[in-house]
């Protein structure tokens, strides 16, 4: 385990835990009650994965190096990932029965493409961040899949979806866009001089 | 505030540890659940061509087996029209009884799967759908009392059209609930729910109302009671559906209310082998699209068409009207056949020769194989052939090949070629197929809409006649096809009115208009023997 993963403590644990365990629970067991099972597994464990992509994506943009923010950040990393594995495996090894070949029929190719790298990507970082010690092009690649993890989800949750998880979609917009903005100002004061707007990590006060 | 009381702070580590162990618990106690689902769908050996063709599930999952037991028995209103006394659902809609051991006793044409409508996602109970026996295989009743079962016939008695009616009321029915299924199973097999029969009837009633109840605009409310028997309301009746249109609701989502009356007698399946064009149009030209699209006209999904267990019974079925023969005359009426004189025989086949051959083929005595005639596999235009119309001009008939194509995912392997949906590249000719006639005498009643009941009538050797009754007519071994009473009975009851939209008995005037130009007697009685001696 490396720095990060050795910071989380059992409150943290408790506080993105239980409510992903709950969640993803629900989105295997609430599709039995419907017609189209497999369709409603796939939607409703993306709606779970996006539920924690957004959380993770907003903290690694805010600014400050809290101990409890980085590891609220792993959590949600991490949930986030593994809903989405889910969702990737009803989707690919169910629907489209395990075939790359079915897969590409049936998405245009840039899309199925950039799902087959989110799900490497992402894998690859959740991986280095909790096993591998801190390196330059680690933090690099990180910052990367920060950016175009959260931009696929954009371009199929808000531009080509409906419905509720377009909804998500937009909140991970705005979410991550003012987590943006705050950090470019509170670069912009340091670079300035000025004393540093503290952001308390969430958390912290505990 | 520096110090929390540290048994406030244990307290909190409890409650944090026991939260922690109650959510994996939970989400453990899930994926237990899902690797026992997989399994639930028991994995059965592949079944042979017989018996998918009338056992297997084509997709078409309805209900869970219990509650198919006991709806007749809650809602005996909209399961017996002519009331209790004139028999059982099976008796009045024209299914055919099953047997004891046999698919767990269920009528013909009914299958068990361990899957959930629609999805095809898993079931630890049984569900009943529809087999290709349902409307394939017909009751063939001979004037001493004797059904026999003729695998292939379109099942002439039953009256689906109707009995749907009579499943959506129930299902309608706000009297339906998990606690009244309860109690009706306990009144019928003196035993509570499963487990698991309790946890898919809640899950699955729900599901299955709102579908019925989202379908309302394009379905419109269901009828039920003596109403189930009014051919002015259920223009349809016995034998008859209107898979078109049904295709039109859920590949089109339209409603297809404004005059659609494309009623289809369900046709013959004998030796699909000898057509390549099918549907009484010629419109699809490939054996297994005609049975996708049979399937997903009753129901089926293209999800659920790809669970393996669907898609191999579907295969199988369809393998097996490759080479289904068809019964012979003299199987079921040896005394008759006999009577029927070599010479007779002889010159209703030139008549045949002279007038029919080119058209329809005729088998070789020798192989045994059909030969097709000059003309065989064509579509006449409906004006040529001058027989009702309306199955080839309802709403959307020229938009519907495309429509069906695109209804299927590209890369499905179930997905219809375009080029073998017509109006398409391979021809856009509205009319009706010369296609072969094996086993001639048990494919009545007669014409894509059923509106003659006999061969007589429909070689024009007797006047055809306008008005006629349906439901469990008996053979009429004599003019060869259905004999109808002159008023209706509980067991024949629906009028057939020739003159109603859809129903004409015109055209197809071969060899000559009734008593018209070279109408000549003998030779008509000579055709009908020798029709006696085909199979
Ligand atoms: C609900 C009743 C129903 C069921 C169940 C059903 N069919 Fe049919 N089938 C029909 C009707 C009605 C038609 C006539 C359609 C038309 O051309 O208008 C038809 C037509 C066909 C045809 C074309 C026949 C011809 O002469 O061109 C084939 C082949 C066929 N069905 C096979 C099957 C198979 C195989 C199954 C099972 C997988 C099946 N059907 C299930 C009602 C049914
Ligand atoms: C010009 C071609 C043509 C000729 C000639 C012709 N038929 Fe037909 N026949 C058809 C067509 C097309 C149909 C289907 C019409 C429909 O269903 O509306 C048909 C239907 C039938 C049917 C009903 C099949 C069924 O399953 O309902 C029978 C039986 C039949 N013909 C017998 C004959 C006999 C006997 C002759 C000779 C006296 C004959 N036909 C001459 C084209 C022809």
């Amino acid at each position: 385990m490396n720095e990060i993963a050795k910071r989380i403590g059992i409150t943290e644990l408790t506080n993105i835990f239980v409510p992903f365990a709950l969640l993803l629970a629900a989105a295997l067991v609430v599709p039995e009650a419907r017609q189209d099972v497999l369709h409603a597994r796939i939607i409703f464990t993306i709606w779970v994965s996006l539920g924690f992509l957004i959380p993770s994506v907003v903290l690694f943009f805010l600014p400050g190096q809290g101990p409890k923010k980085s590891a609220y950040w792993l959590l949600c990393w991490t949930a986030g990932f593994i809903a989405y594995i889910v969702h990737f495996y009803y989707t690919v090894g169910v629907f489209f029965h395990g075939s790359l070949a079915e897969v590409y029929s049936a998405q245009r190719p840039v899309i199925a493409t950039s799902n087959l790298i989110d799900t490497v990507w992402w894998a690859l970082d959740v991986f280095l961040a909790w096993f591998v010690l801190d390196r330059k092009w680690i933090r690099v690649q990180r910052v990367l899949a920060h950016i175009y993890i959260p931009a696929t989800f954009f371009v199929s949750a808000v531009l080509i979806k409906h419905g509720f998880v377009k909804g998500l979609g937009i909140v991970m917009t705005i979410a991550v866009g003012i987590a943006l903005i705050i950090r470019f100002i509170s670069w912009r004061n340091r670079a300035e001089g000025h004393t540093a707007v503290t952001m308390a990590p969430p958390g912290a006060q505990a | 505030m520096s110090s929390i009381p540290s048994l406030t702070r244990k307290l909190i580590r409890v409650l944090q540890v026991t939260a922690l162990g109650a959510s994996a618990l939970i989400l453990l106690f899930v994926v237990v659940l899902l690797i026992a689902e997989s399994r639930w769908n028991r994995p059965v050996e592949k079944p042979d061509e017989h018996s998918a063709f009338l056992y297997a599930s084509t997709g078409t999952e309805l209900m869970p087996k219990v509650v198919f037991d006991v709806l007749p028995d809650m809602f005996p209103d909209h399961f017996q029209p002519a009331g209790p006394a004139a028999g059982d659902w099976i008796t009045q809609f024209g299914f055919i009884r099953g047997r004891p051991g046999i698919n767990e006793g269920l009528p013909l044409g009914f299958s068990i799967s361990y899957q959930r409508p629609k999805s095809g996602a898993p079931s630890p109970v049984a569900f009943v759908g529809f087999s290709c026996g349902l409307c394939h295989v017909s009751p063939l009743t001979k004037p001493d009392g004797n059904t026999v079962m003729v695998e292939g016939m379109g099942n002439a008695s039953l009256d689906f059209i109707a009995w749907v009616d009579g499943v959506r009321s129930s299902i309608l029915d706000k009297r339906m609930t998990p606690a009244a299924i309860g109690e009706a199973c306990e009144r019928k097999f003196h035993r509570k729910l499963t487990a698991g029969e309790k946890i898919m009837v809640r899950a699955w009633l729900p599901g299955s109302r709102r579908f019925f109840e989202n379908n309302l605009p394009k379905y419109d409310a269901p009828f039920s009671g003596r109403d189930l028997r009014d051919a002015n309301l259920l223009p349809n009746g016995p034998a008859r559906t209107q898979p078109f249109r049904n295709l039109i609701r859920i590949v089109l989502d339209r409603p297809a209310t404004s005059g659609d009356h494309a009623y289809c007698k369900v046709p013959s399946l004998y030796e699909q082998k000898n057509r390549h064009w099918g549907q009484y149009d010629g419109s699809v030209g490939n054996r297994l699209s005609r049975s996708v699209l049979a399937a997903i006209a009753t129901g089926a999904t293209t999800d659920n068409l790809l669970e393996p267990h669907i898609e191999s019974g579907v295969l199988q079925a369809v393998n097996y009207t490759v080479n289904l023969h068809g019964p012979r005359y003299a199987a079921f009426f040896p005394d008759r056949a006999a009577a029927v004189n070599s010479q007779q025989a002889a010159r209703g086949r030139a008549v045949y020769m002279r007038y029919c051959v080119d058209c329809h083929g005729i088998r070789d005595e020798q192989t045994g194989a059909w030969t097709m005639g000059r003309l065989t596999g064509e579509v006449v235009p409906a004006q040529t052939i001058g027989t009702d119309a309306e199955r080839l001009s309802f709403r959307y008939y020229d938009e519907l090949p495309d429509a069906i194509f695109a209804f299927f995912p590209k890369g499905h392997p179930l997905r219809p070629k375009r080029e073998d949906l017509r109006p398409g590249p391979k021809g856009r000719v509205r009319g009706y197929m010369n296609a072969p006639i094996e086993s001639v005498f048990a494919r009545a009643p007669f014409l894509h809409n059923g509106s003659i009941l006999t061969l007589a009538e429909l070689i024009n050797l007797k006047p055809r006649r306008d008005v006629f009754y349906r439901g469990a007519n008996v053979y009429d071994p004599d003019d060869l096809g259905l004999a109808s009473p002159p008023s209706p009975t509980t067991t024949v009851y629906w009028r057939y009115d020739t003159h109603a939209r859809g129903n004409s008995n015109a055209g197809h005037d071969y060899p000559w208009p009734y008593r018209g130009t070279g109408w000549n007697e003998p030779d008509l009685m000579d055709l009908l023997a020798f029709l006696k001696t085909q199979y």
